[in-house]
């Protein structure tokens, strides 16, 4: 792995510096981008074993950080840039064209931890841990779901017990992304089990993932990879100090940590779809286009993959134009649903129309994202759209209910 | 074209207000009734309130404004399900603005704008008939143009045919050719055949001053738009009404709407109406600036009309028995999405296009 990254030179670029101009951002995104991603990358990492996965995540960070584009989102004062969203665009769509890889691995060290505790933690919490998450040297995972907390999360039993100045925790987490690699956790656990609601004694807390009671098992998923993760909590104790914000409080605060990305990382998603159908199609001259059926399929897929594209966007810019409101929840539902089920029909599409090729079992490529154009591969993964993030049920309860007004149960 | 999306919106307000006004559901259920063509009062209130000169030329007495502004009204038309040719008439006036010469369009514009005149198009899509031509200046007519959409209504007809080479429209009124009703299920509109067998007509009535293949991709254009405009404004009133029946209609000692199986589907034709309308207005958008493309144009009408096929179609199921009532209003929606989904090409053929030239 290593030998993909001793090749790269070092030149200095600094896009952050053209942040005043839009075109000189992104030209000089570009011109980084074209330095820094190393050609056929997803090729090389191509049946990567885990430890090349996370070093591979780790170097990319590493060269994210040298032009401060790993949390460019963040405040000045802990080392952001404070962007613009139209500047964060206009990094996924470069990213996206340049077929960068996606920092993954951080997803909830960059976006959910700074949600939470800009808005919930205490001082000496951002202190101590913003930092580690910004540069990448501790990685953070969410222990939210259980077994029997999925789409009806504020059921959760995972119990934290106050005693003295320590909350002691048993019970077990689920759907941990890369927990297995994590060395911190935001964790909801219930400290109230007599609250008249479900939602109100929950707590959130800060979890070190290397103390003593904890067990991790990664979860095998259909794809055969294991990107999530089990944990077990066997009388495993949290200083009250990384108790965030007030106890029983946690409903609340989990909601901030929820809405982090603001859609972000759908947009940068659907960008590289959009020219994933490009290339499918490119590629299919003189194999599936030459079907009616296939070839047709492909025009309405190609047009709701439009639309869901022209959708994000309008969130977007609806968020930026009022980002108190938060872009629109209702759109949020509308569009995660239209996304996760184009997802879910393009692969399986995709995997119809190569016959036979379409099966042919091939090692994934750890962290190439939801097209790597190993089609059944591509096909299984995308059920992580469907399923996790609230499932397709779950959006469609959310648009009944709140959207069109339909009565409750 | 609009540059502003203010004025737009007045404009949608006002047509919608009329709309409602004049032509509620209870007027579209009459209409059905009568067995008319379509509804002479409500078109002599579209004339009266200038909606068929949207886009005509301003030296014609129109409003010069653009496709947007059309949209906006073929939207609500298809919202209220509205008894009216006007998109044979506004394709008329459109044709001969591009391929008529002067007299033609002093002549036959002001005629179209003020609705005294009603016009039906043969589809720009088709061959040609080939006329011949005399040396008396005249010119012989043999030929049949099939499912000419308003021509039930329609005083006069824009016939496609080709004289020396050149390709364009034969204008004709109603009582010099052969018209043959045929009859379809959506009564809101209607098609006919027309034909002429071996009759003379002056040269003057040929349209060819303009240029023919340009014309004829703004026609299609303005036709696969204006079908995508009446879909999405038909869905979101099918959908809407069927909303506020699951609200209502109680069985079981509840509200069915508050059943997970109904609200479930309830929440998917949510999720295809509003991607359909964001691809519409999209290319509503960029064919204002004279950007748009065929492929994405036809992909917007293919994934508009799929979806008001779909959507309406579940409507009535979901208004149970009283959907399968004549006097229920799904089925006619149903019935204008049918016939939609086969307009200026079906989503089949649509799709073709636009995905071949993706690929070009």
């Amino acid at each position: 792995m290593n030998t993909l990254v001793d090749e790269r030179s070092d030149v200095q670029f600094a896009p952050m510096r053209k942040r005043e101009n839009l075109d000189d951002f992104r030209a000089e995104l570009r011109v980084w981008l074209a330095a820094t991603v190393p050609p056929g990358w997803q090729e090389k990492m191509k049946g990567a074993d885990t430890t090349q996965y996370v070093a591979f995540q780790r170097w990319w960070v590493s060269e994210l950080l040298k032009v401060n584009l790993a949390t460019p989102h963040w405040p000045r004062d802990w080392g952001g840039e404070e962007l613009s969203l139209r500047h964060q665009i206009i990094i996924a769509e470069e990213m996206a064209k340049a077929c960068a890889p996606d920092p993954d691995l951080f997803t909830i060290s960059f976006y959910h931890l700074p949600a939470t505790l800009f808005g919930y933690g205490s001082p000496e919490q951002r202190e101590r841990y913003l930092e580690g998450a910004k540069n990448g040297r501790e990685v953070w995972c969410q222990g939210f779901s259980e077994p029997g907390a999925g789409s009806d999360l504020a059921s959760l039993r995972t119990k934290a017990e106050h005693k003295g100045d320590v909350y002691i925790v048993n019970g077990q987490k689920i759907w941990s992304s890369y927990g297995m690699y994590a060395d911190y956790c935001l964790l909801l656990a219930r400290t109230n089990p007599a609250a008249p609601k479900k939602q109100a004694g929950i707590s959130y807390f800060i979890l070190d993932m290397k103390t003593p009671g904890i067990t991790i098992r990664p979860i095998k998923q259909i794809t055969g990879e294991a990107d999530f993760a089990e944990v077990f909590f066997d009388n495993v104790e949290i200083p009250v100090s990384n108790l965030i914000g007030a106890e029983n409080e946690g409903w609340k605060i989990a909601q901030a940590t929820l809405s982090a990305e603001r859609g972000l990382i759908v947009f940068g998603l659907i960008e590289r779809l959009a020219l994933a159908f490009e290339r499918d199609l490119a590629s299919a001259k003189d194999t599936w286009l030459q079907d009616d059926q296939l070839r047709r399929e492909y025009g309405m897929l190609h047009a709701r993959m439009r639309s869901v594209r022209l959708l994000i966007r309008q969130m977007l810019r609806e968020t930026e134009e009022n980002p108190e409101v938060g872009g629109a929840a209702a759109l949020a539902a509308l569009i995660k649903l239209n996304w996760a089920t184009l997802l879910n029909d393009y692969t399986l599409f995709l995997v119809r129309a190569e016959g036979i090729g379409g099966l042919h079992a091939q090692p994934s490529v750890l962290g190439g994202g939801q097209n790597t154009g190993i089609r059944i591969n591509d096909f299984l993964k995308s059920y992580g759209w469907t399923i996790s993030g609230g499932s397709n049920e779950i959006m469609r309860n959310i648009i009944a209910e709140r959207v069109l007004g339909l009565p409750k149960a | 074209m609009y540059k502003n999306s203010a004025a737009l919106e007045e404009l949608r307000r006002s047509i919608r207000d009329v709309l409602e006004n004049e032509c509620p559901i209870e007027v579209v259920q009459a209409h059905l009734k009568s067995r008319n063509y379509y509804d002479a009062a409500l078109w002599r209130k579209v004339a009266e309130l200038g909606w068929l000169g949207l886009a005509i030329d301003e030296t014609y007495d129109g409003l010069g404004l653009g496709i947007d502004a059309l949209a906006v009204l073929y939207q609500e038309v298809g919202r209220s399900a509205a008894p009216v040719p006007v998109l044979g008439t506004l394709l008329a006036a459109d044709a001969i603005s591009a391929l008529g010469d002067e007299v033609q369009r002093q002549h036959f514009l002001p005629l179209l704008i003020s609705g005294e005149v009603r016009a039906a198009v043969s589809d720009p899509a088709q061959p040609p008939v080939p006329l011949v031509a005399r040396n008396d200046g005249s010119v012989e007519v043999s030929g049949r143009w099939a499912f000419v959409l308003d021509g039930p209504a329609a005083d006069v007809f824009l016939l496609l045919v080709e004289v020396n080479g050149r390709t364009g429209f034969l204008v004709i009124e109603r009582g010099e050719l052969n018209v043959e009703h045929f009859p379809i299920t959506d009564l809101t509109r209607g098609l006919a055949h027309v034909w002429i067998e071996g009759q003379l007509f002056s040269k003057e009535q040929v349209l060819i001053a303009g240029d023919f293949l340009q014309a004829k991709q703004a026609l299609l254009l303005h036709a696969a738009i204006a079908v995508t405009a009446d879909s999405v404004g038909g869905t979101e009133a099918v959908f809407e009404s069927t909303i506020e029946y699951l609200k209502i209609r109680e069985q079981f000692g509840r509200p069915i709407g508050s059943f997970q199986a109904l609200k479930h589907r309830a929440a998917d034709h949510k999720a295809a109406l509003v991607g359909a309308m964001a691809l519409y207005e999209d290319v509503v958008l960029r064919a204002a600036l004279g950007q748009a493309t065929q492929p994405e144009v036809l992909e917007a009408k293919a994934l508009a009309v799929s979806t008001y096929s779909e959507v309406g179609r579940d409507c009535i199921q979901l208004h149970g028995g009283v959907g399968f009532t004549w006097d229920f209003r799904p089925h006619i929606f149903v019935k204008r999405a049918l016939l939609n989904a086969v307009l200026f090409g079906t989503i089949a053929q649509n799709l073709d296009a636009s995905v071949w030239e993706l690929a070009a």
